[in-house]
């Protein structure tokens, strides 16, 4: 008889090569799960899958439901990762006791972020103008839920166009998405107002914005617009987009190009990863046979 | 053929039944996977309802849950006896499936946790509800209630959305008695089969599937409006409640089964506006039931995640509910400001709304619940 641990796999991979559709996987762990409550393997693997795709009250409940079962370590961090990922920060307060150690701080954490929520939520009831969603907008991008804080930040941007606090965030938000396109026209609106435009960050991401959509619709070779556009994010100060276009780089060269590697090495260097960058500047020196100044600013971090 | 050879053929094809119907059983037992809602059944005075004392589990898209009901065929906490005569007050809930709760353990629906709240209170709640309920429902089943099982409540609290709009044109057809409800579980004998022979399972599950295809593909039009698409037990679920509806153009057109839209689109308004009527009669029978019996009866309209982004409290659908309650002296409850406020929207539909659906997760029905409490009194 199969055991229910396999019956998961078999689901897994059945939805894999879209035998079925992922609700049909979830219904079938379901299925298993309720059979096997005691099994920990079933009920992690059950339960993460069942937060990534947008069940994560559910899975909250699940816990609630049992107030006097003890969590181990793997159900705190299920448990926490369902609050965050479903925004269950409400529900923070109902475990307070059941968590320990630095899940604990964890979750009052999470507590407090719902503070906060309440808090902004106050601000916008009181006064619902642009500063208001401008300054919940910019709580979600904290949050990293992009898509919420979008719908702030536009209605801020609505009311009071050019308004600078929004138009940056909302910049942020676009350029991490790489949607330089909408920054531009965004940002051109705005290029009479010399409250928005006299910002630093103003002239920096236009530039930016403008200068990777003209890369876009260059003709140039791929790897000579992923190797520039890299090299323009991580000197706006967008580390985490020039390391992924660094990554496109690498795997597309297959590790040989020496300046591709340097280019790694410099953007870990920046984002303080002192590890990750000597490696990379390493192997670029030994694949060129030419030592750089760069190697020497690493073996100087702390 | 002689006497003898007839008893031997007679008796060969009574052995071959015999054995038929035992491999029948035992295949349907070691084969019939388990259904998840073999307890909703249909009834002759409202059109269908729910099976009594029941202990089982439902299933809603990818969420299973336990589902029980009590004596009076109603979902409930447990599977228990309610007598029809309480000294403490009674509010009956009637409503849909936001009211029933699908997809959630009963706990944490809007109305167990009335419930709960109520007891402190001295006071019970019953819920009605079931899915696909809407005024024509509200009102056969309540006078059914009252009038001929006798029981006995004080206030009755409909719960309405945008739904009841095509419900009520579904359910014009249907007449208490002499409609056949459709493809339910229906006598016990069908229902015995349908659980237990393989053969009588298969052949309805091939009827059923052909259906839900059928159903699908208009869905699948629609999804190119919406974007979504509701799961295929949720699909199979939803074309029984269309049964006794036999106008096969408005089924088949995409619109008719996007009926959160149908007050937004002039196009479309005329349709609402046949919806909302029919709803208004209904109800107004159901206030007159509740006035000849000194039964208060509260009504509230609660808004779908469309809604939500469309971000008005007072739309078409609510001021015309409210407009009628008004006439009618019925209370009228606008769960609107509970879903749409200084919130952002996108925040509720992402905490409040079961993944894709319109429906309430736990986070949403504890909203209701505590929008609704104060008029726990």
């Amino acid at each position: 008889m199969e055991n229910p641990e396999s019956k998961m796999q078999k689901l897994a991979n059945k939805y894999k090569n879209k035998e079925i559709s992922n609700s049909q996987m979830l219904f079938g762990m379901g299925k298993i799960f309720r059979e096997n409550p005691d099994n920990q393997v079933i009920r992690y693997e059950y339960f993460q899958k069942m937060i990534i795709s947008g069940y994560a009250s559910h899975i909250v409940h699940c816990y609630l439901d049992q107030p006097g079962k003890s969590l181990t370590v793997e159900d705190m961090e299920i448990l926490l990762f369902a609050l965050q990922e479903g925004n269950h920060y409400h529900l923070a307060e109902k475990f307070t006791g059941r968590f320990n150690g630095k899940y604990q701080a964890k979750l009052l954490e999470a507590a407090g972020i719902n503070d906060s929520l309440l808090y902004y939520n106050n601000l916008v009831k009181k006064n619902p103008d642009a500063e208001a969603m401008q300054k919940r907008g910019k709580f979600f991008t904290r949050l990293n839920a992009s898509d919420i804080a979008n719908i702030d930040l536009d209605k801020s941007i609505r009311l009071n166009p050019c308004n600078p606090g929004a138009l940056f965030e909302k910049a942020l938000l676009l350029i991490n998405n790489e949607k330089t396109k909408e920054v531009t026209e965004m940002l051109e609106k705005c290029n009479q107002n010399n409250e928005a435009t006299q910002l630093e960050w103003f002239p920096v991401i236009y530039n930016l914005a403008k200068e990777v959509e003209s890369l876009k619709k260059s003709n140039l070779p791929k790897k000579e617009i992923l190797f520039n556009q890299a090299n323009l994010y991580i000197n706006a100060g967008f580390p985490e987009i020039a390391l992924q276009k660094s990554k496109e780089l690498l795997k597309a060269d297959g590790n040989n190009n020496p300046d591709y590697l340097a280019l790694q090495g410099f953007i870990y260097f920046k984002m303080n990863n002192k590890e990750l960058a000597m490696h990379y500047v390493s192997e670029a020196e030994r694949i060129s046979g030419k030592k750089s100044k760069l190697s020497s600013m690493i073996a100087k971090m702390e | 053929m002689s006497l003898k050879d007839k008893r031997f053929a007679l008796l060969t094809l009574l052995l071959l039944a015999v054995v038929f119907a035992g491999l029948d059983l035992i295949l349907g037992f070691m084969l019939i996977p388990e259904s998840y809602s073999s307890f909703r059944i249909k009834n002759k005075i409202y059109h269908h309802g729910l099976e009594k004392n029941v202990s089982a589990e439902a299933a809603w898209g990818p969420l299973i849950y336990n589902f029980y009901t009590n004596n009076l065929s109603f979902r409930d906490e447990a599977v228990r006896d309610i007598p029809l005569r309480s000294e403490k007050k009674r509010i009956m809930i009637m409503g849909d499936s936001h009211s029933e709760g699908v997809g959630i353990e009963y706990p944490y629906t809007f109305a167990g946790r009335l419930q709960k709240l109520a007891v402190n209170k001295d006071i019970e709640i019953l819920n009605a509800s079931a899915v696909s309920y809407s005024p024509k429902i509200h009102y056969l089943k309540g006078d059914y209630l009252l009038n001929k099982t006798g029981l006995e409540v004080d206030e009755i609290w409909v719960t309405i959305d945008i739904s009841d709009l095509q419900n009520e044109i579904a359910y014009q057809s249907f007449q208490p008695g002499k409609t056949d409800a459709g493809g339910f579980s229906g006598t016990s004998i069908k229902r015995f089969l349908q659980k237990r022979s393989f053969s009588y399972y298969t052949l309805d599950a091939i009827r059923k599937n052909k259906e839900t295809d059928s159903m699908n593909e208009t869905l699948l039009a629609l999804k190119n409006q919406t974007g979504s698409l509701p799961d295929r037990n949720a699909i199979g679920l939803y074309k029984e409640f269309f049964r006794t509806f036999d106008n096969e153009e408005l089924l088949k057109n995409p619109d008719f089964h996007g009926v959160s839209e149908w007050i937004y689109r002039t196009q479309l308004r005329e349709l609402a506006d046949e919806g909302l009527q029919l709803g208004f009669q209904n109800i107004g029978k159901l206030n007159q039931l509740c006035s000849e019996k000194n039964i208060r009866l509260r009504l509230s309209v609660h808004p779908w995640q469309s809604q939500v982004f469309k971000g008005d409290t007072t739309d078409y659908y609510v001021e015309s509910w409210r407009e009628f309650c008004r006439s009618e002296n019925i209370d009228f409850i606008n769960l609107y400001p509970a879903f749409i406020n200084e919130e952002n929207p996108l925040w509720i539909a992402k905490t409040c709304y079961i993944e894709g659906d319109n429906h309430w997760n736990e986070t949403g029905h504890e909203r209701v619940a505590g929008f609704l409490k104060k008029y726990i009194e």
